[in-house]
Formats: structure tokens, C-alpha cells, sequence
């Protein structure tokens, strides 16, 4: 196209239109083109509508996935952590001081074997009384048997007294063999004790132990969900930008869709001018009239160098090319 | 309980481009494919806002921005206009016509959520 235009000014293998020829190859061509450009606008519409459509789901379920929650699950984790190692810790304080109250009353026990030598002493004691007192006893049988019929009251006093010693002597001997089981009970009960005093100390340093290597592999397990949590809000973020970038890349269709409704109405225009060329009026009414219908500053930019190009060049391409499509528009926001 | 926008535009792309930013936002969104249909929106519904194009068919933006404004409910309920327009004289006609902002595409959705956070109703 490029290349006949070009060829075309320059008058090098120029057809000879003739007017009626070149009216009837408007009319025939300008239809087409309205036609084309209006074929290409609705499917451009078509397929943005739907990838916009798809992409708001996407978004959406992106968001939803990306939502805060995950900083509040990383608190709430935080906080159980913390809650963990502060019961854990009450739980060593109380086994701790379960195992001292047990020591104490161990030793309490313990301190009753001190008493039993007194014991023992006391029932050497009664012993001793009572063998002396049955000697005694025996004299004054003898005495009393000696004295005849006068001494009979004496001699049954003396009896008593021998059975009384004889008593004395046997709970003397019962007091000693008593305190001698209680001392070996209570030696047996300071052994086990003691045995008692290790397997609670060896308890509570595994106890301690079970519990930090618990509460450190919970910790540790913590950080690396906070971490990769963290991280994929990190990646959210970057999610959201990219969102928004395509958010904005999606407006093209509205503006080529205004550029190609505009193109289309002034060629449709033009082909109802080519009946009629004598009511056209002057290019620049035309062009003046065309500058009118446009909406967006880039329309206005490419209509302007167009213009300033001058009618002598009238070629097609980059000199044409419009602005960018994320020109400055996007700046422009005013509140009234 | 969400805050309700109504987006006016013939485009349903762009329709569909706003919408994905309020939603993401948190904002409920209620569509209108020009004035005419939009107007019919505004049944009695609360709105919070309003987003309206200016270039529609059938009726459009500055006509429906002066036409919504004449009806009692959402007299005081704030319109941005969002459009390729970018003219001075297009402008005077929306703040004529009681528009609060004038915005023209292609827009950063944070710089269209700022906007909104500003003006919606409470």
C-alpha cells in the first residue's frame, strides 16, 4: 500500500482514474474499509471482554488467597508459641517444687531414726529395772519365809512384786524389739528415698530437657511458617502491582475502539461525499471537523503532526506512528 | 456491610476493568452499560458513589450526571467521570454538570481507589 501511494505521488505507473472511475472505486473501497475497521472493533471488543472477564476471576481468586489472614495466622502463631512456653515452663516450676515438698517429707521421715537409740537406751533401762526389782522380790520371799506365819503378807507382797518385774522385763524386751523394726523400717524407707531423690532429679532434667526440644522444634517450625508466609505476602504484593499493571493494560481496547469508531464514521461520511463531491467544502473543514470528533490527546498529537507534515507528503508509516500507548494520561485527575 | 459503586460505561471491558479494582478493594459494584440503563439503577438503592464515562449511546454522561442529580436520593451522592476526554471545556461541563472529579483513562487503579476512598459516601 505503502509503495503505490508512494508510487502515486511521484506519478511512476500512475492508473489514469478517470472522475466517474475514481468515484466509483471510492465508493466501492470505503464501505469496505468502514466495513473492515468495524469488523476488526468488535473483535477486539469480544476477545478483551472475555480475557477481561477471566482475568477479575483470576484476580479476585488471587486476592483471596492473599487476603491479611496470613499476618493474622502469623500473630496467632506467634502468641501460641509464646503461651506454650510460658504453661511449659509452669508445668517444669510445679513438678520442681512437687518434688521438693516429697524431699522434705523424706527427711522429716528420715529424722525419726535419730530417736530410736533413746528408745533403745529407755528399754535397757526398763529392762534393767525390772531384773533388779525381781532380785529384790526374790530377798524379801526369802525374808518373808524365814519370819514363819508373820511374814505370810510380805511373802505375798514379794510374789507381786516378782510378777510386776516379770512384766517390766518382757515389755522391755518388747520396746527394744519394736524400736529395732521401726529403725530398720525407717533405714529402708531413707534408702528408697534417696533412690527416690535421684530418679526425681534425673526426671525433672529430662522433663526440662523433652520440653525445650519441644518448644525448640515448635519455634523453629513457627519461623519457617512466618517466613514463608511472609514471603508469599511479599509475593501478593508484587501480585497486586502486576494486577494493577494489567488492570491498566486492559484500557487499551476503549481507546483503539474510540480511534477505529472515529476512522470509521469520517470514512463513512466521505463515501456519502463522493456522491456529491461539491458539497465536501474544504479539506481544512474537513480536517477541522474530523479534529472535532476526537476524545483522547493522542488522536489530537497524530492529527496535528500529520498536518504540520504539509499535503505534499502524504505517505503512510512511522512518521504517523502514534504515542504510546501508556502515555501521560494516566496523570491527569482533577476534583472540583 | 460493603459500600456500593455504580459504574457507568459502554465499555464492558472497562466495565469489567473498574469493577476488578473496586472489588479487589472491597467495594460492591452495580453496572450500567450507558446513562439510560444507569439511571434505571437508581431505584432507590443505596449508592455510594458513582463512575461514569461521557462518550456513551443513548444517553450520555454529562446528560445522566445532570439528570441523577435530579433526583432526591443521590443528589448528594458524589459522580467521578472517567474518560478519554481530556478537553478543558469537557471538564467545565461535568463540574457544571456536579461532578467531584474529572478523570481521564487510561487510570492507575491505586490513583482510581484514592479517588474513591476520597469522595465516597460514609
Amino acid at each position: 500500500m505503502q509503495n503505490h501511494y508512494d508510487h502515486t505521488a511521484h506519478g511512476n505507473h500512475m492508473p489514469e482514474f478517470r472522475n466517474e472511475e475514481f468515484q466509483q472505486l471510492c465508493q466501492s473501497v470505503l464501505p469496505l474499509w468502514a466495513d473492515q475497521i468495524l469488523a476488526a472493533k468488535a473483535l477486539t471488543s469480544s476477545s478483551i471482554d472475555e480475557l477481561s472477564a477471566k482475568f477479575a476471576g483470576l484476580s479476585q481468586s488471587v486476592r483471596a488467597v492473599t487476603s491479611d489472614e496470613g499476618a493474622q495466622s502469623n500473630q496467632q502463631l506467634l502468641e501460641l508459641l509464646n503461651l506454650s512456653q510460658e504453661q511449659l515452663a509452669t508445668v517444669i516450676v510445679l513438678l520442681k517444687n512437687s518434688i521438693d515438698e516429697k524431699q522434705t517429707l523424706l527427711q522429716a521421715v528420715s529424722t525419726l531414726s535419730s530417736y530410736t537409740k533413746e528408745l533403745l537406751d529407755m528399754a535397757d533401762i526398763v529392762t534393767r529395772i525390772a531384773k533388779e526389782t525381781g532380785m529384790v522380790a526374790v530377798n524379801a520371799a526369802i525374808e518373808a519365809a524365814r519370819v514363819g506365819e508373820r511374814g505370810r503378807g510380805f511373802a505375798v507382797v514379794a510374789d507381786a512384786v516378782k510378777r510386776l518385774s516379770s512384766d517390766a522385763g518382757r515389755t522391755g524386751s518388747h520396746i527394744s524389739d519394736t524400736v529395732n523394726r521401726v529403725s530398720l523400717a525407717i533405714k529402708n524407707v531413707s534408702e528408697v528415698s534417696k533412690e527416690f531423690e535421684k530418679k526425681d532429679a534425673q526426671t525433672l532434667v529430662e522433663a526440662e530437657q523433652i520440653v525445650n526440644t519441644v518448644l525448640d522444634k515448635f519455634g523453629h517450625t513457627a519461623n519457617e511458617v512466618i517466613q514463608a508466609s511472609q514471603h508469599m505476602m511479599n509475593e501478593s504484593q508484587h501480585v497486586a502491582q502486576e494486577i494493577d499493571q494489567v488492570l491498566y493494560s486492559l484500557q487499551f481496547q476503549d481507546r483503539v475502539s474510540q480511534m477505529l469508531t472515529h476512522v470509521q464514521q469520517d470514512i463513512e461520511k466521505l463515501n456519502q461525499k463522493v456522491d456529491d463531491p461539491s458539497g465536501i467544502g474544504s479539506v481544512d473543514e474537513w480536517l477541522r471537523e474530523l479534529k472535532s470528533t476526537y476524545t483522547m490527546r493522542e488522536q489530537t498529537q497524530i492529527h496535528d503532526k500529520r498536518s504540520s507534515a504539509g499535503s505534499s507528503k502524504k505517505t503512510f508509516g512511522a512518521k504517523a506512528a502514534p504515542p504510546p500507548a501508556t502515555s501521560n494520561d494516566a496523570d491527569d485527575i482533577t476534583f472540583f | 456491610m460493603a459500600k456500593t459503586i455504580l459504574i457507568v460505561d459502554d465499555s464492558s471491558s472497562l466495565r469489567s476493568v473498574v469493577g476488578t479494582a473496586l472489588k479487589g478493594a472491597g467495594y460492591d459494584v452495580i453496572e450500567a452499560e450507558d446513562g439510560r440503563d444507569a439511571l434505571s439503577k437508581l431505584n432507590g438503592q443505596k449508592i455510594h458513589l458513582i463512575i461514569s464515562d461521557v462518550n456513551m449511546p443513548n444517553m450520555n454522561g454529562i446528560e445522566f450526571l445532570k439528570a441523577s442529580k435530579q433526583i432526591p436520593a443521590y443528589k448528594f451522592t458524589p459522580v467521578i467521570m472517567l474518560t478519554t476526554e481530556s478537553a478543558e471545556e469537557k471538564k467545565m461541563q461535568g463540574q457544571a454538570g456536579g461532578a467531584k472529579a474529572w478523570m481521564v483513562k487510561p487510570f492507575q487503579p491505586p490513583q482510581l481507589l484514592n479517588a474513591v476512598s476520597k469522595l465516597v459516601l460514609p
